[in-house]
């Protein structure tokens, strides 16, 4: 089980690190259609939508990396005062919550993505991408959250049980 | 069931975020919950649709994009160069550190939208050089915590993105209408320090003649501010001159701000990969907390919630002024405790109607809503801006003193509440001039 969990770690560290690129390319995107807008005059019909979609797919499938290095915001004025069990209990009792949302994202954004990719629907804009890549893409972030939730609940679970820690 | 059902939601989230659970999670799990025993569990997928919603937004690009020049220029050390810069111009003035604290964090407000780095640097810049000066501890430390804070409110503040997306209002004009109410601040906090500075002599000396700087020096030290310098005016005035859209400007921004690092040789491919690390997991929590947000909204007002807090909040018997009142204390309270983007996405839906009832102007009460959030980061005990401090001042400066030097200064932005409520000219004059 160690194992899984550190692969679990790897994987979502690895691709955190990779989308964090993604950063710089909307970025310059953003310059690029200042660029062909102000200075030669011929806006793209496609940076815009472009540049949204890339940054929706950066913090769709960062959610878990914030996870994993525990960079999601929460109060922990009380909860800073339990012991590491109680916590731990805490924190089991809201996966169930956190399950509830991500694994309903991951079930429907699959289902739409799938379906819409069968038909190749496309947006609604004039330069109409394909949208079913966008949807699926909620489908992986959604998918990684799971995993890393995974893993969060089964240390959760070895300090409750033991005292002990996965590491 | 229906008629409890929103505060059955309300007490449901609260409980979970006090065990500490991640806000987003919280919001987004209770409002899938809700949604399955009222609606059925087929009535989920709508949340897909809400995603697909916030990945299809130009605007929120504006987020990322502030928070990429915030953080090239923090890796920069501009904040350095600044303090040392205006310490230099300030010369011979009695708290001439003090308020150089001031006028530095104002122009790091100006540069960056997020508030933890200007309190961050300060604190290891600023507070041991007013240390080894003999300054007051409490002048110091409260000197940063208010200068720091004003990144809120100042533009481009990813507050007030935020805020302008759920309320509707226009980016541009609510980050234009914080420049005049955040100088006004700041000036009223650098009068406080030069007057207190003035009555008791001993609180912040003024530097020995042989160690101020001579008019070479204070030249040279600007060299290195005059790029940054320009780069905030170029962003404001796009943004102001309607010439681009925020987001066309805070791209602007961002890119301007590789080149200042580049032009001042102090930007590496390391520090920028580590810039775009920050803004990404940085931005994704705030994505994934206003996602979650606006699900958890849009199910809470399906169940009546919005029209029950509002209907109760407008039916108080304290006039408009009183229920304005009740709002801000509302909004302070919360914002001791919970993220404000949370705050932002819980709250603006259910205040618009009254604002909207009492013919409230939105932009104004979008004003008032950042000083607001200021005090709230600044006071006692669980302000953002105490624990970001105290992390990193010297260890002699302990958890009271910093609680006690807020005080004077939430008292100083009371005052300039107070000013904006009686006086709406000052937080909404500049932004009505903008053509659109």
């Amino acid at each position: 089980m160690k194992g899984i969990l550190k692969i679990i770690d790897i994987i979502n560290d690895r691709i955190g690190k990779i989308v964090s690129y993604i950063t710089l390319i909307y970025t310059f995107l953003v310059i690029f259609e200042v660029i062909m807008r102000y200075i030669f005059n011929s806006p793209t019909i496609w940076s815009a939508e472009l540049t949204y979609y890339l940054f929706g797919i950066q913090w769709l499938i960062a959610g878990a990396y914030d996870v994993l290095y525990d960079k999601h915001i929460k109060v922990d004025i009380i909860a800073e005062k339990f012991s590491k069990r109680t916590k731990a209990i805490a924190d089991l009792f809201g996966a169930l919550f956190f399950f509830l949302f991500i694994g309903t994202m991951f079930y429907h954004s699959l289902i739409l993505g799938w379906e819409d990719m069968l038909i190749g629907k496309r947006s609604f804009s004039i330069w109409g991408p394909p949208i079913w890549p966008v949807e699926l893409c909620i489908a992986l972030g959604a998918f990684l959250l799971l995993l890393q939730g995974f893993a969060k609940v089964i240390r959760d679970i070895s300090i409750v049980r033991e005292g002990g820690e996965y590491k | 069931m229906i008629v409890i059902a929103p505060l059955i939601m309300l007490a449901a989230l609260l409980v979970l975020i006090g065990l500490g659970v991640p806000m987003a999670w919280a919001m987004g799990g209770v409002g899938s919950l809700f949604t399955i025993f009222l609606w059925g569990p087929d009535s989920l997928f709508g949340i897909v649709g809400r995603t697909m919603g916030w990945v299809g937004n130009f605007t929120i690009l504006a987020v990322p994009l502030f928070i990429l020049m915030s953080v090239i220029l923090e890796k920069v050390d501009l904040a350095e160069d600044l303090f040392d810069a205006v310490y230099k111009w300030a010369g011979g003035l009695r708290g001439g550190l003090a308020v150089a604290t001031i006028i530095v964090c104002t122009n790091l407000a100006a540069m960056t939208g997020i508030v933890a780095g200007a309190i961050v640097a300060m604190g290891v810049v600023a507070l041991p050089a007013m240390r080894k000066r003999q300054y007051d501890k409490q002048m110091s430390v409260g000197s940063i915590l208010a200068g720091g804070t004003l990144g809120i409110l100042i533009p481009p503040s990813i507050i007030i993105v935020t805020y302008a997306l759920f309320s509707g209002l226009s980016v541009g004009k609510l980050l234009i209408g914080g420049i005049i109410p955040g100088l006004l601040l700041s000036g009223m906090y650098i009068v406080y320090i030069i007057v207190r500075c003035f009555i008791q002599k001993d609180l912040c000396p003024a530097p020995p003649k042989e160690e101020r700087a001579s008019w070479g020096e204070k030249i040279t030290s600007l060299r290195n501010i005059i790029l940054p310098c320009l780069l905030i005016i170029a962003v404001l005035g796009a943004i102001f001159s309607g010439i681009a859209t925020p987001t066309e400007a805070a791209g602007v921004g961002a890119v301007g701000s590789i080149i200042c690092g580049l032009v001042l040789r102090r930007l590496t491919w390391k520090k920028l990969y580590e810039a775009c690390m920050s803004t990404m997991t940085l931005s994704t929590y705030i994505m994934w907390i206003i996602l979650s947000a606006t699900f958890f909204a849009q199910v809470f007002t399906a169940t009546g919630g919005i029209d029950l807090v509002s209907g109760i909040i407008t039916a108080l018997p304290f006039g408009k002024y009183g229920i304005l009142a009740i709002m801000l204390l509302i909004l302070l309270v919360l914002g001791m405790f919970i993220d404000s983007f949370g705050i932002i996405a819980i709250c603006v839906p259910i205040f618009m109607p009254i604002i909207t009832a009492f013919k409230f102007d939105p932009l104004w009460f979008g004003v008032l809503f950042n000083i607001t959030m200021q005090i709230a980061y600044i006071s006692p005990p669980f302000g953002y801006s105490l624990f970001a401090l105290k992390a990193v001042a010297p260890p002699d400066v302990t958890t009271k003193d910093v609680l006690m030097s807020a005080i004077p200064f939430i008292a100083i932005q009371l005052i300039c509440l107070l000013l904006i409520i009686f006086f709406p000219q000052i937080g909404i004059w500049l932004p009505n001039l903008m053509l659109k």
